[in-house]
């Protein structure tokens, strides 16, 4: 017990506190000029190395003490008090939840979704069926020189689930269904392909590309066929009007830069709205396009304090120069 | 005299400059603490890095060392920054050392400790100042002129301050105890660190940089946590207020903050630490006296952080990128190969090459980025280029009114020579450009990114 209590004075000790901040800075800045992306290491490193994860738990136990003898000092001027309980708590809380939700976060990416598939989440016996994808994109799109708007709208989706209840996910905020968290991350456009060869289709669906902002390329590929598709939506019509262009896009008939590559080679090019012929007897065309949607699905039941310690550390912080006015 | 000339006199001016000032610091700390033996090893330090300096313009390094000796500027002045802020928390009560202190106090720690910091705190921007005075002889007609500008300023500038030291009756010895050293050290490497001549004169940029991105990624993975999407998707009201947070204003007053509240909270408890009178002192005049001395001495010890703050609360705001902000810098988008050949459409919803302006792309060349610049000149070509020149660092260009303007040494560059070899311009590629897009094969652009960085390239030569 005798050797609890100089323990017990050195967590609790300014001392501890600057040599923790400063072993902090020491890393980061070592990190940052030497390696990179300092902070996302730290961040990863707290979830997975316990040397990290040991460093952190005593910063939050000399933050913790600190706090409480400060609440103690200041407890008999009241007024003082609660005007740095919000900041103080919120300070906890905050490292509290962010530690906690680091390492005790599940998350999940759903591959593109569009409407009719299912998702399962993996920590529930539970799945939802996609029933609407709400689209980030007008069907007629017109964008000018000086528009640098890439969605027009936050995408969500309208979700069933076995018992029947729907529910619709939005971008931002998430939405907590049970005791996950929904949203969606990111909108895309799938266009509708065939694959024919000798006139018989030999390939059809739905490729999720990401195609969106205009003019981007991306690739994909369809077994067992030695063709490698890059594909980009152009404008359906470049309208000039002076010195401003406008360039006008039909999603529900996009115009795509087709390029196909078989070996090295690139064996066809196009710009088309229907379909391309190449290598003598295939055909590549196009139908209207589909909407999906990437989700991620979250577990964490710390996330809340998270919101609940920033709220306090902003409250705190608005209220800690009152008590400068105050005497001790 | 031409401006190679001039910049290398000023070089060599500022480099003698600033080791007089700091040896005059050190040696008014050293008196006041009574630990003037530690003067030697601190000469032998600074011999120790005119003579590495010296090497490294004469053998020449790699473009590996030249990265580290840059990055090293700005590292050891993080380091010195640091170890100011633990001495004066240290100095103010918060016993950092405990059970080392007697060990701090020993000749033998303190003797190869003088000399290590010495070289720390030299080397790189002699090093980076010698390798950029090497270059500016590369790229003038008479390397023996530039040479002897730089080497005469440094000399002259070192006897001059080291003449100035000896007459002059400033006795600094008051205002500094070990915190304010360091921090005086910190702020004279801050100010001047830079080591590419006119170009770059301090670190500042460097160091908000560095700032902002931690700014930057904290509220990253603050809204990772908080489950908040690619902002593209967000609506425009709440992009708005998130944005506010990923702004420049928004990073440079907290990057500010960041820098200056461990001095804020180090004059505060200064000032706020209460004045013990020892009990010893009984007639109220010696009392009186032992205060007005007590508050003196917080006012002299106080007067290096003050004016630390003064000078970056002053030029934080000038010196956000200087040199590069009246730039247009565009980034490099990805470009992909097939078929070994890289495919830039002449025109895409978001850009257009023919738009006078210059584009950048990036493309993966065995593991290594190489950046591609295009842009249409007066004459309505279109040039084709590596986003590098022949001579300098592959820091790339920015645009100016009428010029391209390298980066790493801010040389304008007409348009109408862009496209041109030779000198401070990019380096060209063969490209066909057909009435839809640019093509450049892959083992061109990698053959003129191997000689680039080689060097063979130099002189214009394909």
């Amino acid at each position: 017990m005798s050797r609890g209590i100089p323990v017990l004075a050195f967590l609790r000790s300014r001392t501890l506190t600057v040599w923790l901040v400063g072993l902090f800075i020491l890393y980061y800045l070592t990190m940052a000029v030497w390696v990179g992306e300092a902070f996302g290491r730290y961040v990863s490193h707290l979830s997975t190395s316990n040397f990290f994860r040991a460093f952190t738990l005593l910063f939050f136990i000399n933050v913790v003490l600190r706090v409480i003898d400060a609440c103690r000092a200041s407890w008999p001027a009241k007024a003082r008090f609660f005007l740095l309980l919000p900041l103080m708590a919120g300070l906890v809380v905050l490292l509290f939840s962010f530690f906690m939700s680091l390492n005790m976060r599940k998350a999940h990416w759903a591959p593109p979704l569009g409407v009719g598939d299912v998702i399962s989440v993996p920590w529930e016996a539970q799945s939802y069926r996609i029933e609407a994808v709400v689209p980030a994109l007008e069907k007629k799109v017109l964008r000018t020189d000086n528009d640098t708007r890439i969605f027009d709208y936050e995408p969500g989706l309208t979700m069933m689930s076995t018992e029947g209840e729907r529910y619709s996910i939005g971008a931002f905020p998430p939405r907590k269904v049970g005791s996950t968290y929904f949203h969606v991350l990111m909108f895309g456009i799938g266009p509708g392909i065939e694959l024919r060869k000798n006139n018989e289709i030999v390939s059809k669906g739905y490729m999720a590309l990401r195609l969106i902002s205009f003019g981007s390329v991306d690739t994909f590929e369809i077994q067992p066929f030695p063709y490698k598709f890059s594909l980009s939506i152009i404008p359906n019509r470049i309208l000039k009007k002076g010195k401003e262009t406008a360039r006008d896009y039909d999603l529900a008939k996009p115009k795509y830069r087709v390029e196909i590559v078989k070996g090295d080679s690139v064996i066809a090019e196009a710009e088309t709205e229907t379909s391309v012929r190449f290598d003598g007897d295939m055909e590549l065309s196009f139908f209207e396009p589909d909407d999906w949607v990437l989700l991620e699905i979250v577990r964490d039941p710390f996330v809340i304090w998270f919101v609940a310690g920033l709220a306090m550390l902003a409250v705190g912080a608005i209220l800690y120069p009152c008590t400068l006015f105050l005497r001790k | 005299m031409s401006r190679f000339v001039l910049e290398a006199l000023f070089i060599g001016v500022k480099e003698g400059l600033l080791a007089a000032l700091c040896f005059f610091l050190a040696r008014a700390y050293l008196k006041n603490a009574e630990l003037g033996f530690l003067k030697r090893p601190i000469l032998a330090g600074l011999g120790m890095v005119f003579l590495a300096s010296f090497t490294v313009m004469t053998i020449g390094v790699t473009a590996e060392a030249r990265d580290v000796i840059v990055k090293m500027t700005g590292y050891v002045f993080g380091l010195f920054y640091l170890f100011s802020v633990g001495a004066l928390f240290h100095a103010t009560g918060t016993d950092l050392l405990g059970p080392l202190a007697g060990v701090a106090e020993k000749r033998g720690v303190l003797l190869p400790l003088a000399f290590v910091l010495t070289v720390l705190y030299f080397a790189p921007d002699m090093a980076g100042s010698s390798l950029y005075v090497a270059d500016l002889a590369f790229m003038a007609n008479s390397p023996g002129l530039i040479f002897a500008a730089a080497g005469s300023g440094f000399a002259l500038s070192l006897a001059a301050g080291y003449g100035l030291i000896r007459r002059g009756k400033v006795d600094l010895s008051r205002l500094f105890g070990l915190p304010q050293l360091l921090l005086s050290l910190a702020l004279i490497k801050l100010l001047t660190g830079g080591v590419r001549g006119f170009a770059e004169l301090s670190l500042i940029p460097a160091v908000q940089a560095g700032l902002q991105k931690f700014i930057h990624d904290v509220v990253h993975q603050t809204f990772v946590l908080l489950m908040t999407p690619d902002h593209p998707i967000l609506s425009t009201t709440t992009w708005d207020f998130v944005g506010v947070l990923f702004g420049e204003a928004v990073g440079l007053w907290l990057s500010l903050v960041l820098l200056v509240l461990p001095l804020a909270l180090f004059v505060w408890k200064h000032f706020g630490e209460p004045e013990s009178v020892p009990a010893s002192l009984a007639v109220p005049a010696r009392r009186r006296m032992f205060l007005k001395a007590l508050r003196d001495q917080r006012v002299m010890k106080s007067i290096p952080v003050f004016l630390f703050l003064l000078c970056i609360v002053s030029v934080w705001f000038i010196q956000k990128g200087a040199g590069a902000s009246n730039l247009y810098l565009p980034e490099a988008k990805p470009a992909t190969a097939e078929g070994g050949v890289v495919v830039i459409p002449l025109q895409s919803p978001l850009e257009d090459l023919r738009d006078g302006r210059i584009h950048k792309f990036s493309l993966d060349i065995g593991g290594e980025s190489v950046r591609l610049l295009i842009m249409k000149k007066p004459d309505g070509t279109l040039s084709v280029c590596l986003d590098a020149c022949e001579i300098c660092a592959p820091d790339g260009y920015g645009q100016a009114k009428e010029h391209v303007v390298c980066i790493y040494c801010m040389t304008p560059i007409p348009f109408d020579t862009v496209g041109k070899p030779g000198g401070c311009n990019p380096i060209p590629l063969e490209a066909l450009v057909t009435d839809k897009d640019v093509r450049v094969t892959v083992d061109n652009i990698a053959e003129k990114w191997a000689l680039m960085k080689s060097g063979q390239s130099k002189g214009g030569k394909e």
